[in-house]
């Protein structure tokens, strides 16, 4: 399949210049707001989990993903091999990303922790001599999403705190609908598993 | 008054008494020699150090670091891994934190290996098995 045969996103894609600017543009939507709204009555209304600092490390161990997806989008959308449509699709998933890490890092703030930074893009050092065709970046992009699905579904049960682990799955959902569209993309099994490890 | 559940039969304590004797000759080779490299796995989903390495016939150690499920898999059939002409494939069951592998590597070449659920955030790395 090729990608021309896209499943056409449903919501306005995001501009070609917001995939420019960078995580800090990222505006949240009502949901994550919602999220997050539920994560501030935690952190000012109720007792703490057993371990509260285990919550923030498990929420940046998923911003430091999140941080590497923005930059993987980065370098697929630079590489000049990806078409118009596949590109939009492209930016649209890199703000999915944006508007997750910055959820991310505002709860980590709000429990007092200290959010991680993103790394240089070179020191996440990305297979970009592989990448030869708008299909390898779908592919790599497609690894990608399925490992922090993955990471995401390792991090659920780990929150003391129910209204984290729900952010979690809801973000795990996001990762996985852009894992199956990639992969429909490039001709594969959109859905290869009735369960995701 | 019910007999305890935990109370073993004279079998099942004869049982367990021969397969407790079994074990130091059943054991692996790697878990009775130190190892030459130890690896940690990390929150961050990576492997620290991500390279190493040993001589040919030494234990390479990982040690779950993380609070996440973590696995060590060195199988050219399930992902990105690579192996030495000769070597065969090797992988870690489901490692919970705090859990440990080793593996002892004979064949000299370059090994790289992943985590089976991470491979696709980068979770790799590589040894370097000397002569």
């Amino acid at each position: 399949m090729n990608s021309s045969s896209l499943i056409a996103p449903a919501r306005r894609l995001a501009s070609r210049r917001s995939l420019i600017k960078g995580a800090g543009g990222a505006t949240l939507s009502a949901v994550a707001i919602s999220l997050l709204a539920g994560c501030d009555s935690m952190a000012a209304d109720k007792p703490m989990a057993a371990d509260p600092a285990n919550d923030v490390a498990i929420l940046n161990s998923a911003l430091g993903l999140e941080y590497q997806a923005i930059a993987a989008y980065q370098v697929g959308a630079e590489s000049g091999l990806l078409q118009k449509p596949v590109l939009d699709l492209a930016v649209q998933f890199q703000g999915d990303h944006k508007q997750h890490a910055q959820l991310l890092a505002s709860t980590v703030t709000k429990l007092g922790g200290t959010p991680v930074m993103a790394k240089n893009p070179a020191d996440y050092h990305f297979p970009v001599e592989t990448l030869k065709t708008q299909a390898d970046v779908l592919r790599f992009a497609a690894g990608l999403e399925k490992g922090a699905a993955s990471a995401y579904l390792g991090a659920v049960p780990l929150f003391a705190n129910k209204d984290l682990a729900k952010a979690a799955a809801s973000i795990l959902g996001d990762e996985t609908m852009h894992w199956a569209v990639l992969r429909n993309a490039v001709g594969e099994n959109p859905v290869p598993m009735s369960f995701i490890a | 008054m019910p007999r305890s559940r935990s109370r073993l039969t004279p079998v099942a304590a004869s049982v367990a008494l021969a397969v407790l004797a079994a074990l130091p000759a059943a054991a692996p080779a790697a878990a009775q020699q130190a190892a030459a490299a130890t690896i940690r796995m990390m929150d961050t989903f990576e492997f620290e150090p991500s390279a190493v390495t040993i001589h040919a016939g030494e234990t390479v150690e990982w040690r779950n670091a993380s609070r996440f499920k973590h696995t060590v898999t060195a199988n050219p059939k399930l992902g990105s891994a690579v192996l030495p002409a000769g070597a065969q494939p090797f992988a870690s069951a489901e490692l919970q934190p705090g859990e440990s592998f080793r593996q002892v590597l004979s064949v000299p070449g370059k090994y790289r290996y992943f985590c089976t659920p991470h491979e696709g955030v980068g979770m790799s790395g590589t040894i370097t098995v000397l002569p």
